[in-house]
């Protein structure tokens, strides 16, 4: 595999959402409305870059028997960094995104990508992977997000896109989007047509050659 | 072999201990100006709401320099009258609320109240006098004390009569998210507003109760956060009975204390 294979596979193919069904928590909590959202994909992005990047430098020093231990304690210390960064520069984000953000220590791509990758990579494949994985988690948080803002509150960036009836609009706003399980039903939908799409390509001749899919590598670090 | 193998074992697990410490600790030091200064910019906004003088819309160097036009007095909580000077500087950038352990600027007070209230009370504390011309329109007091997790801060704003309430602000508080931190929501902060905070006999009568809002002493509490919404009212009733700001109201409404606009 080269760079741009790193970089894009897992936008779709190995999409750590949609098709490994990682990182949802986060996924589900934080994506009511797209300004917090974007924040939270940019911290995942960062701490799995930074993350990546540490352990795949460190591999060959790391002693086995502790290295899981060794990675959480680089993965904390880079949330902490980010956490604190936010608490700085966005206070108000910060409030919002509460504890998520200290969450992202669990968040299993972030693991799973260091465990599953960087320790057996070079640093320029590690941080590639990085920033494949952390693009294609922020494309889904942020296209949760953006239905979410729009259905549920007619806004996006809260600046108004659909009338809502409050207004004097035409829109009444779902209010079932505002609460988690939307994400649920949403997360639930990629996931399918995703799913569906693969199967798809599977079957035209091209892909032939794929004889394992990327997903079952992983499966079990889910949660 | 295997001893060696311990010992670099241990040596990594302390290299990368080390060196995530001292990262985080970079990283703090060097964002913690930046902190603080949004800690002061949440406080004047608090301080301004309070007072009635936040508008809708209002950028971060207007709320500087709004909350440094207000009428800032020194209480000695120890006397409980406003001093000229005291040893804490500027009234408008001192925050008492800052004060750590064992700071010799924290008064002991009798611990006859409700056992969990503060026994240690701030020596000299800001207030905040918004002016209609001549006369007084609103006094801001910051107030603190236990609610169920965390300690919790706030402004309550009096009227000029100084006996019903303006405004409450809730500041700060490490309640839970989604159950106690429903006592910063505005619908419920605004059912405070014309409550009566003394009885006829002048005691600091305001309490927080189930279904019984008519009242003008009650207002009612946050059903799933009753111990946070009860803990606020625990908190004015004593910030205004006699270790509070009690007696300086009292001497104020009579008017055995002058008190004239800037
Ligand atoms: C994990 C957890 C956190 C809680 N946090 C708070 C809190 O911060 N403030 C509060 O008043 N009640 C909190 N509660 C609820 C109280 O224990 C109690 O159930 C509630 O205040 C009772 O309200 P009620 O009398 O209106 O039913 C919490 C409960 C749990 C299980």
């Amino acid at each position: 595999m080269n760079y741009r294979q790193y970089l894009t596979r897992p936008l779709l193919d190995e999409n750590p959402i949609t098709v490994q069904v990682l990182g949802l928590c986060s996924a589900l909590a934080v994506s009511r409305s797209l300004r917090p959202a974007l924040i939270m994909a940019a911290s995942v992005f960062c701490v799995l870059v930074f993350s990546n990047l540490a352990v795949s430098l460190l591999r060959g020093v790391l002693p086995r028997s502790i290295r899981l231990i060794l990675e959480v304690t680089i993965i904390a210390s880079a949330v902490i960094v980010v956490d604190e960064t936010l608490k700085a520069y966005a206070p108000d984000i910060s409030q919002v995104l509460s504890v998520f953000v200290g969450l992202i220590i669990t968040n299993c791509i972030v693991l799973g990508r260091a465990e599953a990758f960087a320790m057996r990579h070079g640093p320029l494949e590690s941080v590639a992977d990085a920033v494949g994985n952390g693009a294609a988690y922020a494309g889904i948080l942020l296209l949760v997000a953006a239905i979410r803002e729009t259905l549920g509150s007619g806004t996006l960036l809260e600046l108004p896109i659909l009338p809502t009836t409050a207004s004097g609009g035409w829109y009444p706003p779902n209010e079932m989007m505002l609460y988690a399980p939307s994400a649920f039903f949403i997360i639930g939908l990629l996931i399918w047509g995703v799913a569906a799409w693969r199967h798809k390509a599977n079957r035209s001749p091209h892909s032939e050659l794929e004889t394992q899919p990327a997903h079952l590598k992983y499966q079990e670090t889910a949660g | 072999m295997a001893t060696e193998k311990i010992g670099r074992t241990l040596l990594v697990a302390a290299a990368v201990a080390l060196g995530c410490s001292a990262m985080v600790s970079l990283a703090i030091q060097f964002l913690r100006p930046v902190q603080d200064a949004y800690a002061q910019l949440g406080r004047n906004r608090a301080v301004l709401a309070a007072a009635g003088e936040l508008p809708e819309t209002v950028s971060d160097r207007m709320v500087v320099s709004r909350y440094l036009d207000l009428d800032v007095r020194m209480v000695d909580m120890s006397s409980q009258v406003f001093v000229d000077s005291s040893p804490v500087g500027d009234a408008r950038l001192y925050d008492h609320w800052a004060l750590g352990e064992g700071s010799p600027l924290l008064l002991h007070v009798s611990a006859e109240a409700t056992s969990d209230q503060p026994s240690l009370l701030p020596r000299y504390v800001p207030v905040y006098l918004v002016w209609e011309g001549q006369t007084l329109h609103r006094l801001v007091l910051p107030i603190h004390g236990q609610g169920m997790w965390s300690t919790i801060y706030a402004y309550l704003a009096l009227n000029g009569d100084l006996s019903t309430v303006a405004a409450m602000q809730v500041y700060r508080h490490g309640e839970t998210p989604g159950i106690g931190d429903r006592i910063e929501d505005p619908k419920w902060l605004s059912t405070w507003i014309g409550k009566r905070v003394y009885d006829d006999t002048g005691r600091s009568q305001l309490h927080v109760t189930r279904g019984s809002s008519d009242s003008p002493y009650r207002v009612n509490l946050i059903t799933g956060a009753s111990v946070t919404s009860e803990a606020l009212g625990n908190i004015v009733r004593f910030w205004l009975g006699p270790q509070g700001y009690g007696p300086l109201l009292q001497a104020l409404r009579g008017s055995t204390l002058p008190l004239n606009p800037p």
